[in-house]
């Protein structure tokens, strides 16, 4: 079964600035997950989630598969052991307001994994939604659900 | 066993996901479905009740016919599995959108 999710979101701010949040450690580690990202294509990095839940392991597995500065950026992105890995890729593009940020996430979902997945996805939207009420979020400012 | 898993590995087959596009446009016998397949009527008779038991397809008697029909609720299920990584993003981007906001 087919992964297809495809945002596009603009922003008030220049491209530049929008790509340094897109692959600085910290600012990753603020709005996406705890990471052990380098901006550089053949890196292997870890997104963690804030705790394992059941049926899911805590962390997915990512690697750099392309990289155009400031323009952008491909992941290859494994959810659970076994996996197939799908593909995470943000595309900036300079807009009169700013940037617009396309970012898609792409795959074939293993219909094995996918039960799994059904399971763990729920619980981990819902440790989500705890974290953005929680005031003491740092950085994450006026984060709503 | 998983209702859940049952709907993944039903639809994971490329002949049983071809049997869930005719029935998307409406119902069908079993023996005029089986005749759009190069495979043979127990091969097609076989990934229905595939699809049956895992709560993808309906099935009723008229006369001597077996009609199929699709249960659309069970394929919304599966569309979920996007509309998770969807929620899932859109959230990320809202954080996204505060950092930078509250980023000199």
């Amino acid at each position: 079964m087919n992964l297809n999710v495809l945002l596009i979101e603009d922003f008030p701010h220049p491209v530049e600035k929008v790509w340094r949040a897109l692959t600085d450690r910290d600012a990753l580690r603020v709005w996406l997950m705890e990471n052990d990202f380098e901006p550089r294509v053949g890196k292997r990095f870890i997104l963690r989630g804030k705790q394992v839940f059941p049926q899911w392991r805590g962390w997915i597995e990512c690697e750099v598969l392309e990289l155009e500065t400031p323009h952008r950026m491909i992941w290859s992105w494994v959810h659970s052991d076994g996996d197939p890995p799908t593909r995470v890729e943000f595309r900036l593009d300079p807009i009169p307001e700013g940037t617009r940020l396309t970012l898609s996430h792409t795959g074939e979902i293993d219909p094995l994994i996918g039960s799994r997945l059904r399971e763990g996805w729920p619980g981990k939207l819902a440790d989500l939604r705890a974290n953005l009420s929680r005031p003491a979020l740092k950085h994450a400012g006026a984060a709503k659900i | 066993m998983q209702p859940g898993g049952d709907v993944f590995h039903a639809i994971a087959e490329p002949n049983r996901r071809k049997l869930l596009d005719m029935l998307a446009v409406g119902d069908l016998p079993v023996q005029e479905l089986a005749g759009r397949f190069d495979i043979s009527f127990a091969a097609v008779s076989q990934h229905l009740k595939v699809l049956h038991e895992a709560g993808l397809v309906k099935r009723r008697a008229e006369g001597r016919q077996r009609i199929y029909s699709l249960a659309p609720m069970r394929l919304r299920e599966i569309d979920d599995w996007t509309a998770r990584y969807r929620r899932f993003w859109q959230d990320r981007l809202k954080r996204l959108r505060s950092y930078l906001d509250d980023e000199q």
